[in-house]
Parts: structure tokens; sequence; C-alpha cells
């Protein structure tokens, strides 16, 4: 009896021991490359907000100018992480842009010129379709990328702009140009082509595009008027 | 237990008992992932390192693992192997990371690794255990390379397209065209064409067996009649 307690606290102590330089080894590698990950991390977002961007004139860096999105579930977005009242502390921010619910704002001289805003569209082939939506402050699209699709290879996925041009016909479009009932794929009765084979998944990604913009529209104070803010603070 | 011969190791793990086609072990991230020769090839290297230390340090603890505990320890082993690997990718080859995803962590899953660590690492010597792993990684990882080769040059009609996300910019221009995009053949990216992909390898594999043992075996009777016509 007293042999078989002794062999269970040996084993067990080896068993911790090893648990223990296994997790020691882990946390030295995590601590060793959670830098360099946080950069790439940045970078692959930044080049992003950029693409979606391309063609404005900013001065910022929209990365590192996150803010809370409003009503996240009108953007396919889901539960909203935080509530909306109140200007949340940066870490709060944080967790906000980790669960893909903040927008970035493009300043020029301090003052809102564009917005780069996440969207969802269950209405994919194959799963959500994530897409990061550039509009300018008077609601004009400045470029739409696809950040996270399963669409069928080859036929869905040349919503993607490594895959086809497609995506950078939304450029320059807008609510009301076309107007609003033609926000369609050409199949529907719109002006957007579909591509040979696959209907849905531009379908998809029309209507998300369609639903940013009326977002942007109905939100506009927000997503914009941060710096018209701050001036009549200022100003008072 | 006696060492075996490194021949035969190598043999084993690249054909006679080759993890993908024989043993059709680790058949998740085998079908899911190769699409393309280039995420066939990122996941194959992860794989490979996975299993060359994983067996390298279970070999050299085997001694002070109780065997009750040892299945545990052998999984704490390989998931922190896995992690650290994961980390590393995440650090230095971002884009490839990205791509292959969920399947970096899910090497923990695959079941050659722990099958190699408990069959063969825990009973031999550190070198051995090195060199079985790195015989078995390559088997599997040839397998897997074949895979994305195939099921790419079908159904994207591209080669090694993508290449930069493993190699850095000088390989931007790496990816080559093979077939003409409407010659392609979508299936085969899909994870049907992964299963019938699959299929025709284990097929040739066991047809270019059975023609060797068929030799052999002919060649074996002439040999009994000429010594037999010899006798008489």
């Amino acid at each position: 009896m007293k042999i078989e307690v002794r062999q269970v606290i040996i084993t067990s102590v080896l068993l911790a021991v090893f648990f223990g330089l296994g997790v020691g080894f882990v946390a030295y590698t995590h601590q060793k490359t959670a830098e360099q990950i946080e950069l790439n991390r940045q970078a692959v977002l930044l080049g992003q907000i950029m693409e979606v961007l391309a063609g404005e004139d900013y001065d910022n860096n929209p990365a590192e100018a996150p803010f809370l999105l409003p009503e996240p579930r009108s953007l396919g977005l889901g539960e909203p992480v935080l509530d909306t009242a109140g200007e949340p502390s940066p870490a709060a921010l944080g967790r906000a842009v980790d669960a893909g619910q903040a927008g970035f704002r493009a300043r020029r001289d301090g003052e809102v010129v564009a917005v780069a805003i996440p969207v969802v569209t269950p209405r994919g082939y194959s799963g959500d379709i994530r897409l990061l939506v550039g509009v300018d402050a008077d609601g004009e699209v400045l470029g739409v990328r696809v950040l996270q699709q399963n669409e069928t290879p080859g036929l869905g996925d040349k919503i993607k702009a490594d895959r086809s041009d497609w995506i950078l016909a939304f450029a320059g479009r807008r609510l009301g140009d076309p107007p609003e009932e033609d926000w369609k794929v050409e199949k529907d009765g719109g002006v957007f082509d579909q591509f040979t084979g696959a209907t849905i998944s531009p379908r998809a990604v029309v209507g998300a595009v369609r639903d940013a913009l009326a977002y942007a529209r109905r939100h506009h104070a927000i997503l914009f008027g941060e710096s018209a803010g701050r001036t009549t603070e200022e100003a008072s | 237990m006696s060492d075996p011969r490194l021949s035969d190791l190598a043999r084993d793990g690249l054909w006679k008992n080759n993890p993908a086609l024989v043993q059709v072990l680790g058949l998740c991230p085998l079908l899911a992932i190769s699409n393309t020769t280039v995420n066939a090839l990122g996941l194959a290297i992860a794989t490979l390192v996975t299993l060359v230390v994983a067996n390298g340090v279970v070999s050299t603890i085997r001694d002070w693992v109780r065997p009750e505990v040892r299945l545990p320890v052998y999984v704490m082993v390989i998931a922190s192997v896995v992690t650290i690997i994961e980390l590393v990718m995440n650090a230095h080859f971002h884009s490839l990371y990205n791509t292959l995803g969920i399947f970096i962590p899910l090497i923990v899953t695959n079941c050659i690794i722990i099958a190699r660590a408990e069959g063969f690492a825990s009973r031999h010597g550190f070198g051995f255990s090195v060199f079985d792993g790195l015989m078995m990684g390559l088997g599997f990882g040839l397998v897997l390379v074949v895979l994305g080769a195939m099921r790419e040059v079908i159904g994207s009609g591209t080669l090694l397209a993508g290449a930069d996300q493993l190699f850095g910019p000088v390989a931007m221009e790496w990816g080559i065209r093979v077939l003409p995009e409407q010659a392609t053949f979508l299936l085969a990216l899909m994870p049907p064409g992964a299963f019938i992909a699959l299929g025709l390898l284990v097929a040739v594999k066991q047809g270019i067996d059975q023609r060797a043992s068929r030799r052999a075996r002919e060649a074996r009777v002439a040999a009994e009649e000429s010594s037999a016509g010899a006798a008489g």
C-alpha cells in the first residue's frame, strides 16, 4: 500500500515536471514571437484598409484609428461586444477590433474623409462572406475587398480581387448611382455583372455592399462626425 | 529491442509502410489542404518538423516516463511542439499561416505523430527515432506534395502558384500555367477530387508492388526450373 502511494506521488511529480517544461517552452516562444505576430497582423490589416481606401487622400494611419461601430447587427457582425453608449476605453476598443466590430477612419487635416467598415453576409454559397467596404464622406464607394470567404474555388471565389477584377466595379458607385432598386446583379434586373456559373456569390456581395452604404448613410453623423463634434467642443 | 537497420527505416517510411498510402493516417489534413502545391508543401514541412522533434523528445525522455502516464506526456510533447511551430510560422510565414489556418494546430491530432511516438520512439534510441521521424515525415510529405501538384494542375491549371508565401518575394514568378483556364477541371479542387486523387495514388503504388512481387515470383520459378533442369 505504502509503495503504491509512493509510486503515485513520483508519477504525478514527473507528470507535473514534464507539463511544466512544455508550458515553459511554449511560453518562451510566445514571448519571443508575440511582437512580430502583432506587427504582421497590423500590416495585413493596414494593407486591407489601404486597398479599400485607394484613391482617397488621407494623412493618418487608419489602422490606428479604429472606432466602435454602432448597431453591429445591421452589418451582420453579430451581437455587440460593447455597449455603444459613451467613449470606449482603448482596451475595450481593442476587443471590438478583435471581434470585427470596429471601423477605421481616414483623416485629412484632422477631418474624417473616409471610413472602412466591415460587413458580413450569410447569403454566400457556402458560409459567411466578410467584406471590407471603403466609403467616403459623400457616400461614394472607394473600394471593396473580401476578407473571408468559402465560396467554390474557380467559381464563386472570383469575388476576390486576386481571382478577377469583378469586385473593382464597385469603386465610384453610391446609393443612387445606380438607384437603390438597381443594386442587384444583372440576372435579378440590376446593373452589376454576375459571372458564368456563379450568381449566388456576386448577389450576396452586391447586397452586402448596398447594406453597408445604407448603414453609412444612416449613421453618417457618428461615422464622419467625430471631428465635427470635436471642433464644436473646442469652439465652446 | 535490437536496433533496426537505417535502410529498413527509410524503406518503411517512404514506401513499404508509407503513412499516407499504406497506414492511411492523417487523412484530414492530407485531403483538406492538398489543393495547391504550396499549401501541401507548407503543411508537409510543418508535419515533418513536428514528427522529427516529437520523436526526438519522446525518445530522450522514454526512460523517465512511466508507462501509466506515457500517453498524456506524449500528447503534451506533441501539443507543445505544434504550438511552437504555429507561433513561429505566424511570426515568419504569416500569409502561409493564414492560408493553412486551422490545419496547423490540427497537426496535434494527426495520428501518424502519436503512432510513431508510441510505436517507435518510445522504444528506440535518439538517432533512430529522429531518422524514423524524418523518413515517415518525408513519406507523408511526398504524398501530400504529389497530391497537391496533381490537384493544382488539373483543378487550376497552374503549378507552384503563390510560392512567395513560402519562399518570400524571390518566388513571385515561380508559379507557371500548365493548362489554359478553360481546360481545368473544378472537381479536382473539391473534396471528392482529393479522395479520387488519393485513391489513384494508392492504386499506382499497389500496382507497382504487385508487378514487383510477380517479377520476383517468376524469377524464382525460372531459377527453380533451371536448377531442376540442371539436376535432370
